[in-house]
C-alpha cells in the first residue's frame, strides 16, 4: 500500500489537522456527559496536572533548565488561592490572577540564582526549594492552617444556578477553558521569537549569545512563566480538591511532574496532555495492581518509558502516525529563488515512498 | 560552653550520617560522571536488606556485611540493567531514571517490609563517655571512625590505584578513555557497585540513629546532596568536611537561633547550597573544569 505524504502547511495537511482537531473537540466537550461524575473529575484532575506539566515543559524542555521545585509553586498557587477565599472572601474566579502573579515573581525571584547555575547544580537548587517548602507552610501556621490544612466549603464552588451542569461537569469546564487559553499562549510562545531565543540558548548557550540573545533576561523570564503555569495549576487544584495541606506538595509531586514531562515528551506542548493523563491515571490503575506498591509500579513505568521509549508518548505517537501517513516538512525555499512551481499548484505531493 | 560543646559533638555525630550519604554520592559522581538522586533510598533499601538478614539469626555485624556485599552486586546489576542503555542519552533522561528508582525503592521497601518504624539493633556497644559534662555515646565514635576509614580508603583508591585512575578517566572524558583501552563498562559497573556498597554502609550505621522505615533517608538526602554541593561534587574529602560542618552549623543554628528551631533546620543546607553555588559552584574543595566551546 502506498503511503501518503502530506507536507507541513498545505491544504490537505491543514484540513486533516483542523477534522482531527475538530473530532478531539467533540470528544472532549462530551466526555463529562457520557462519563461518570467520577470520572469527569479524574479528566478534571488530569487537565489540571497537565497545566502542571506544560509550564515544567517550557522550562525543561525548551529551556533545558532542570526544575525540581515546581510542587512548590503548585502548591503557592493553591494556599494563595485558598487563603484568599476563605479568610478574605475573594471570590473564587479572581484568586486565580492573583495566585498567577505571585507565583510569577516567586519564579522570577528563584529564576535569578539558577542564571549561574546549570543541569544537576539548577536541579539540587529547586530540589531544595521543593523539600523546605512544606516545613515552611507548617511554620507559619496562623497563616496557612499548618498541619491541619485549610479546605474550602462546597457551596463555595457549586456551579452557578443558570447553568445546566453539575458540579463536577462545571469545573470540567472552567478547568478546560484555563487549559485551551494556557495551550494555546504556550504554543505562540514556544513558536515566537522568545521561543526560538530558549531553544537556541538551550542548545548552545554561548553561540546563541553572540547572536545578541540575552542569556538571563530569557532564562528568569521563562523560569517565571513556568511558575506562573505551575501555580495556575495549583489554584485550580484548590478549585477542585478544595483542600490543602502541606502534605499535598511534597518532593514526590515535583518528582512526579518532572517524570510526566518526559513520559509526555520533552519539548512538546500535546505531549503535557499525556504527562497529565499519566499523573492522574497511572498511579490509580497501578494501585489495582498492588495497593502497597503502586508507586513501585509508577516508578518502575517512568523507567521503562525511559528505556524503551526515550522520546515519551509523544514519540510513539509519531510512530503510530507514520503508520499511516508521512508528514514532511515543506522543502526549504533559498531566499531569492523562485517558489518550486509545485508548492503553488499542488496541495497534495505525490507520493515519493511506499510502505516497506 | 559546655552546652555549646555538646551541640558541636551531636552536630559532628549527625554530619558524619551525612557525609556517609554524600561519599557515596561523590563516589558516583567521580566514577560515573552522574549524580544518583536515588542514593538515600538505596542505602534504605540495604539497611532493610541488613535487617532483614538479623531478623532471621545472623548477628549484626555478620548481617551488616552481607548487606553491603549484596547492595555491591545490585548495584552492579542495576548498572548493567537499567543506566547502561541511558548512559549516553541526555542528562535529563537520567535524571529521571534515577528518580523513578527513588520511587521505585521507596515503594518496595514500603510494599515489602511495611511503614512501620523498626529498631535496629545498635552495631556499637551503648555506652556513653563523658567528659565534664559533655557526654558523647561510643555509637558516635564509632560512626564518625567509619566515616574516617572509608574516607580515606576512598581517596586513596582514587589517587593510588589504577582503577582509580580509570574511574577518574571515564568520568572525565568517556570517548578518550574507550581509545586509551580502559573497559569503560566494566569501570561504570564497578563504580556504580562500590556506591551502593558504600550507601549501604551509610544506610546500616545511620538506622539505629533514625529508626528504620521508608521514609529515613528523605531527610538525610537532602542535607547529603548539600553536603555534596558544598563540599565539591568531586572531592571525597570536600564532601566529609562539608557534611560535618553542615551537621554542627545545623545543630547550632537550630539551638540558638529561635526562629529556626527544629522544623526548619532543614533550611540551613539549604541555605548553604544556595550560598555555595552562587559565591564557588564548584565547592569547597571541587575542581573548576574549563569547557572548550
Amino acid at each position: 500500500m502506498a503511503k501518503k505524504t502530506l507536507v507541513r502547511g498545505t491544504p490537505a495537511h491543514r484540513s486533516a489537522v483542523l477534522a482531527l482537531s475538530l473530532l478531539g473537540a467533540v470528544v472532549v466537550v462530551a466526555a463529562p456527559f457520557v462519563f461518570s461524575g467520577f470520572r469527569t473529575f479524574q479528566f478534571t484532575m488530569a487537565m489540571v496536572w497537565a497545566i502542571a506539566v506544560l509550564g515544567l515543559n517550557l522550562l525543561t524542555g525548551y529551556s533545558g533548565q532542570i526544575s525540581l521545585g515546581h510542587s512548590a509553586f503548585f502548591g503557592i498557587g493553591a494556599y494563595t488561592s485558598v487563603i484568599l477565599i476563605v479568610d478574605h472572601d475573594v471570590p473564587y474566579l479572581l484568586t486565580l490572577p492573583v495566585a498567577a502573579l505571585v507565583c510569577f515573581i516567586a519564579g522570577f525571584l528563584i529564576g535569578i540564582p539558577a542564571l549561574r547555575l546549570q543541569g544537576l547544580y539548577l536541579a539540587l537548587m529547586t530540589l531544595g526549594f521543593a523539600i523546605a517548602f512544606p516545613p515552611l507552610v507548617r511554620r507559619f501556621e496562623s497563616f496557612t492552617g499548618g498541619v491541619q490544612g485549610k479546605s474550602i466549603r462546597s457551596s463555595v464552588m457549586a456551579a452557578p444556578d443558570w447553568m445546566p451542569l453539575s458540579n463536577d461537569q462545571y469545573l470540567y469546564f472552567l478547568v478546560l477553558v484555563v487549559v485551551v487559553v494556557l495551550f494555546t499562549l504556550a504554543r505562540f510562545l514556544v513558536r515566537s521569537r522568545v521561543g526560538r531565543a530558549l531553544t537556541a540558548l538551550r542548545d548552545n548557550e554561548i553561540p546563541a549569545t553572540t547572536m545578541g540573545i540575552y542569556p538571563a533576561r530569557y532564562k528568569t523570564l521563562v523560569f517565571a512563566v513556568s511558575a506562573m503555569y505551575a501555580g495556575i495549576a495549583g489554584v485550580l487544584y484548590a478549585y477542585v480538591i478544595r483542600f490543602v495541606a502541606p502534605t499535598s506538595f511534597l518532593l514526590t509531586l515535583a518528582i512526579i511532574l518532572l517524570a510526566a514531562m518526559v513520559v509526555g515528551g520533552l519539548a512538546t506542548v500535546a505531549g503535557a496532555i499525556f504527562g497529565g493523563i499519566f499523573i492522574q491515571f497511572v498511579p490509580f490503575y497501578a494501585e489495582e495492581i498492588n495497593q502497597g506498591l503502586s508507586e513501585f509500579v509508577f516508578g518502575s513505568i517512568i523507567i521503562a518509558v525511559m528505556l524503551l521509549m526515550p522520546g515519551g508518548f509523544m514519540e510513539g505517537f509519531r510512530r503510530i502516525r507514520n503508520l499511516v501517513v508521512n508528514v514532511a516538512d515543506p522543502p526549504v525555499v533559498p531566499p531569492g529563488a523562485a517558489p518550486p512551481p509545485s508548492a503553488t499548484a499542488a496541495d497534495e505531493v505525490p507520493a515519493t515512498t511506499t510502505a516497506g | 560552653m559546655e552546652r555549646f560543646i555538646q551541640l558541636v559533638f551531636d552536630g559532628i555525630a549527625t554530619g558524619s550520617i551525612y557525609s556517609l550519604v554524600a561519599l557515596a554520592i561523590v563516589l558516583i559522581y567521580r566514577s560515573t560522571g552522574l549524580k544518583n538522586l536515588a542514593q538515600g533510598e538505596m542505602a534504605m533499601f540495604s539497611a532493610f536488606v541488613a535487617w532483614q538478614f538479623h531478623a532471621w539469626g545472623l548477628g549484626i555485624w555478620l548481617a551488616a556485611v552481607l548487606a553491603i556485599i549484596a547492595s555491591f552486586i545490585g548495584g552492579m546489576a542495576l548498572q548493567r540493567v537499567i543506566i547502561r542503555p541511558v548512559q549516553d542519552k541526555s542528562l535529563l533522561t537520567v535524571v529521571i531514571v534515577t528518580l523513578g528508582l527513588f520511587l521505585a525503592f521507596n515503594s518496595l521497601a514500603g510494599g515489602i517490609w511495611g511503614y512501620i518504624i523498626k529498631a535496629f539493633p545498635p552495631l556499637f556497644p551503648s555506652n556513653v563517655i563523658s567528659m565534664g559534662a559533655v557526654r558523647v555515646p561510643v555509637a558516635n565514635i564509632g560512626v564518625f571512625m567509619v566515616l574516617v576509614v572509608l574516607a580515606g580508603g576512598l581517596a586513596m583508591m582514587f589517587k593510588f590505584t589504577k582503577i582509580g585512575l580509570a574511574m577518574r578517566a571515564v568520568a572525565y572524558n568517556m570517548e578518550t578513555s574507550k581509545l586509551v583501552g580502559i573497559r569503560v563498562n566494566n569501570v561504570l559497573m564497578l563504580g556504580w557497585g562500590l556506591a551502593c556498597a558504600l550507601g549501604a554502609a551509610a544506610g546500616i550505621f545511620v538506622a539505629p540513629k533514625l529508626f528504620l522505615d521508608p521514609f529515613m533517608m528523605f531527610g538525610v538526602l537532602i542535607y547529603a546532596i548539600a553536603a555534596a554541593a558544598f563540599g565539591g561534587l568531586d572531592s571525597p574529602f570536600g564532601a566529609v568536611l562539608a557534611g560535618l560542618i553542615i551537621g554542627v552549623v545545623e545543630n547550632l543554628a537550630g539551638s540558638y537561633i529561635g526562629f529556626i528551631g527544629s522544623d526548619l533546620k532543614i533550611l540551613v543546607p539549604l541555605f548553604l547550597i544556595v550560598v555555595t553555588l552562587l559565591f564557588r559552584p564548584q565547592g569547597l574543595l571541587g575542581h573548576k573544569y574549563v569547557v572548550r566551546v
